[in-house]
């Protein structure tokens, strides 16, 4: 009697999508046919849809649209075309049955209009390599993203890229934000507190504080830039930690005074760490502290051991997109 | 209808039989006829997908018709190349839009079954390698039980703490320990007291006693000339990890001698992760899971049983022949449920319960064809609708 039951409800599918039956819940949004399902909706695309429209309107963020093309293994988008979105999108650790995904940190330090050198990547040279991000796909996402990311708490886009700076020059301020601005690049500037304000090449707090205000990130990167991993040749041991102590707090405490942030990451000068700095952010609470190794980070990356890719003067661009390390080819069967 | 099976053992057992000679949909018996009839035939062999049944009055006029079609064909190419995370996906979406579609029905419910089983199954074969030291392919291990189960949190701890080095030891505190004395054992140098008093938020005169465990930072050389991740060097000195095992090898033993397997096993378990290397450890978890699996399969839980037994290393004792005879117990009990099922007309549910003992036992030969005879009187029934 229950098959009996059961062809009967399967006949109930020859009524077209417009009328409400079995698990499926018709609606009009704005003229397009939307159907519900527990796990996902088939939406009928309208003319002028993009992905990024759709995951705005039905999963409240714009940024999954790369989701949503995957799921339907297409690129483009067509009016009248059925599209499924799943509701509970999931992608965390960018596993794949060929690899895992690994997010490129891109460190860079100062930007000049006319000379280049290796620390310093000539204004043209930045441009380009800001559209070439936009133009080959990549998306830039922000350092908490990242770290959501590491700690396998939150999915991002497959190719993925962090932009941060450090030190704090004013080339920043001036050069830097208003190109950002211009692509939404979401990064993070890693600033010494000493420096700040006592040069005519150094970033004031108050352009940090209107960088903050559009979205930039500012982070520790120590207060003299001393090398952490060492101590000084007059230092005693203990006079060494005590530096280090202030060192990473006393970064912290500034920032927070003058902006009214919390600094949550920490850029090691010159890269460099030892067991006992990374034991020592972690006591002080950052979340997670940033190298200069260069190479993608997979999730399982440790927190305050992560990766950075120095981006230097003298690379082209195709030097620059090798440093773009997005994927770890290992079959996981 | 059902009051007319009032003895289900015999009937069970009499449709066992008919089952395994000549495939129920053909079978003249009572309980097949109870069953609308099929005309057996014209069904043998498996229908095209456009012909699957309840679809083709759907064709045509459903929009999301094609849309569930093209999710069918990913899902299967999905399970040929063992992307099974992929091919679920997919079939949920087949499963949505056509819920009484049985492929979709069926695959749906096998690999939700298979998946979380296969995740483990790479994360127990990780953890052996792990301990063997073989870092680079137990990592490949937990990131393929990673991929087929995002919600796998021992895999996500492995992957992220044990395959790094730790930038910390822990010391557990022993009688009549100072931090000045754990300095110098330490650090050899009791004057760096003040770095174990900041790190663990004491004093340097503050007393220390049992079971308090310090946190130690590592003092090495900077990054770069970092080691690869080793082995421990010392029992009582292992990089994260607590070195106190007394207290826990103790109440293991304790349980054990109790006949109270499963505490034993758990304690057993912790200890011999923090020193994979200690055989007596070794020796007693092995015991305690063999000793669960034994009891378990004695209740009857084969489930939990083949679990236990997935975690006596293989070789132990006759753990690998009993893993084979739970598995196929299991294997059985699934096609008994599939048989009790089919008897209450219940299809779908027996066809589930059947593909469940193929998973297990691949060549269980009457579950393969009461699959086929199940999907054949299914179809048939739509038909005469």
């Amino acid at each position: 009697m229950k098959v009996a039951f059961k062809v009967i409800q399967l006949c109930c599918l020859v009524f077209p999508a417009f009328v409400l039956e079995g698990s499926a819940a018709i609606a009009f949004a704005s003229e397009r046919t939307v159907r519900t399902f527990s796990d996902f909706l088939a939406v009928v695309a309208k003319e002028g849809d993009t992905f990024s429209s759709l995951s705005q309107e039905y999963l409240n963020d714009p940024s999954w649209d790369w989701f949503i093309a995957e799921c339907n293994e297409t690129g483009s988008l067509k009016a009248g075309q059925t599209v499924i979105i799943p509701l509970r999108p999931d992608k965390r650790g960018g596993l794949t049955l060929r690899g895992y995904q690994t997010v490129p940190v891109l460190a860079y330090h100062n930007i000049s209009p006319g000379k280049s050198d290796k620390m310093t990547v000539k204004q043209e040279m930045f441009e380009q390599q800001m559209a070439l991000l936009k133009e080959k796909g990549y998306r830039v996402v922000s350092l908490d993203q990242f770290f959501d990311f590491l700690e396998f708490k939150g999915s991002i886009p497959p190719k993925s890229v962090v932009i941060t700076f450090d030190d704090g020059w004013l080339s920043a301020y001036e050069i830097v934000l208003p190109i950002l601005k211009k692509y939404g690049y979401p990064a993070t500037l890693f600033i010494y507190t000493n420096i700040i304000g006592r040069n005519s090449k150094s970033v004031s707090w108050t352009q940090l504080l209107e960088m903050t205000a559009q979205g930039i990130a500012v982070q520790a990167h120590t207060m003299s830039h001393r090398n952490l991993a060492h101590p000084g040749k007059k230092e005693s041991f203990k006079e060494y930690f005590e530096n280090l102590e202030k060192e990473l707090s006393g970064s912290r405490e500034i920032i927070k005074k003058k902006l009214n942030l919390e600094a949550k990451y920490l850029a090691y000068p010159y890269g460099d760490t030892t067991s006992l700095v990374v034991e020592l952010a972690k006591k002080l609470g950052y979340r997670g502290a940033l190298t200069v190794k260069r190479g993608g980070n997979p999730f399982f990356v440790p927190n305050y051991r992560v990766n950075r890719s120095a981006i230097y003067g003298d690379f082209t661009l195709s030097h620059f997109e090798r440093s773009l390390a997005i994927f770890q080819e290992q079959s996981l069967k | 209808m059902k009051n007319q099976f009032a003895e289900k053992g015999f009937w069970l057992l009499l449709v066992l039989m008919i089952l395994s000679v000549s495939g129920c949909a053909t079978s003249p018996d009572k309980p097949a006829q109870t069953l609308p009839t099929p005309s057996p035939d014209k069904s043998r062999q498996p229908l095209p997908p456009s012909a699957l049944p309840g679809q083709e009055k759907t064709k045509g006029k459903d929009p999301l018709y094609e849309v569930a079609e093209q999710y069918r064909l990913k899902a299967r190419e999905d399970e040929k190349i063992g992307d099974l995370p992929g091919a679920l996906r997919a079939w949920e979406i087949v499963k949505g839009i056509l819920p009484d579609d049985e492929e979709a029905g069926g695959e749906t419910l096998k690999l939700k079954k298979q998946i979380p089983a296969f995740a483990d199954q790479h994360f127990q074969k990780g953890l052996v390698l792990f301990r063997s030291h073989s870092y680079a392919l137990a990592r490949k291990e937990f990131l393929t039980a990673l991929y087929l189960n995002r919600d796998h949190p021992e895999a996500i701890h492995y992957l992220k703490h044990k395959l790094a080095e730790e930038d910390f030891l822990v010391y557990p505190v022993k009688k009549g320990d100072t931090i000045r004395g754990v300095a110098a054992k330490f650090y050899k140098d009791p004057q760096k007291d003040f770095l174990i008093a900041r790190f663990n938020d004491l004093k340097v005169d503050s007393q220390i006693e049992p079971p308090r465990v310090l946190r130690l930072p590592v003092l090495d050389s900077p990054s770069a000339k970092r080691p690869p991740l080793s082995p421990p060097t010392a029992v009582d000195l292992a990089p994260g990890k607590i070195l106190d095992f007394q207290d826990d090898l103790e109440k293991s033993k304790e349980a054990y001698q109790r006949g109270n397997y499963r505490e034993s096993a758990a304690l057993a378990e912790k200890i011999v992760v923090s020193d994979p290397e200690n055989r007596e450890y070794r020796e007693l978890m092995n015991a305690s899971y063999y000793e669960l699996g034994t009891q378990l399969g004695r209740e009857k839980k084969y489930d939990e049983a083949l679990k236990a037994f997935h975690r006596v290393d293989s070789g132990y004792k006759d753990r690998d022949t009993q893993v084979i005879q739970n598995r196929k117990q299991l294997a059985e009990f699934h096609y008994l449920r599939g048989v009790k099922f089919y008897i209450e007309e219940e299809i779908e549910s027996a066809i589930q319960e059947w593909q469940v003992t193929l998973t297990l036992e691949p060549a269980h030969a009457n579950a393969k064809k009461d699959i086929q005879n199940g999907r054949t009187i299914l179809q048939n029934l739509k038909k005469m609708k």
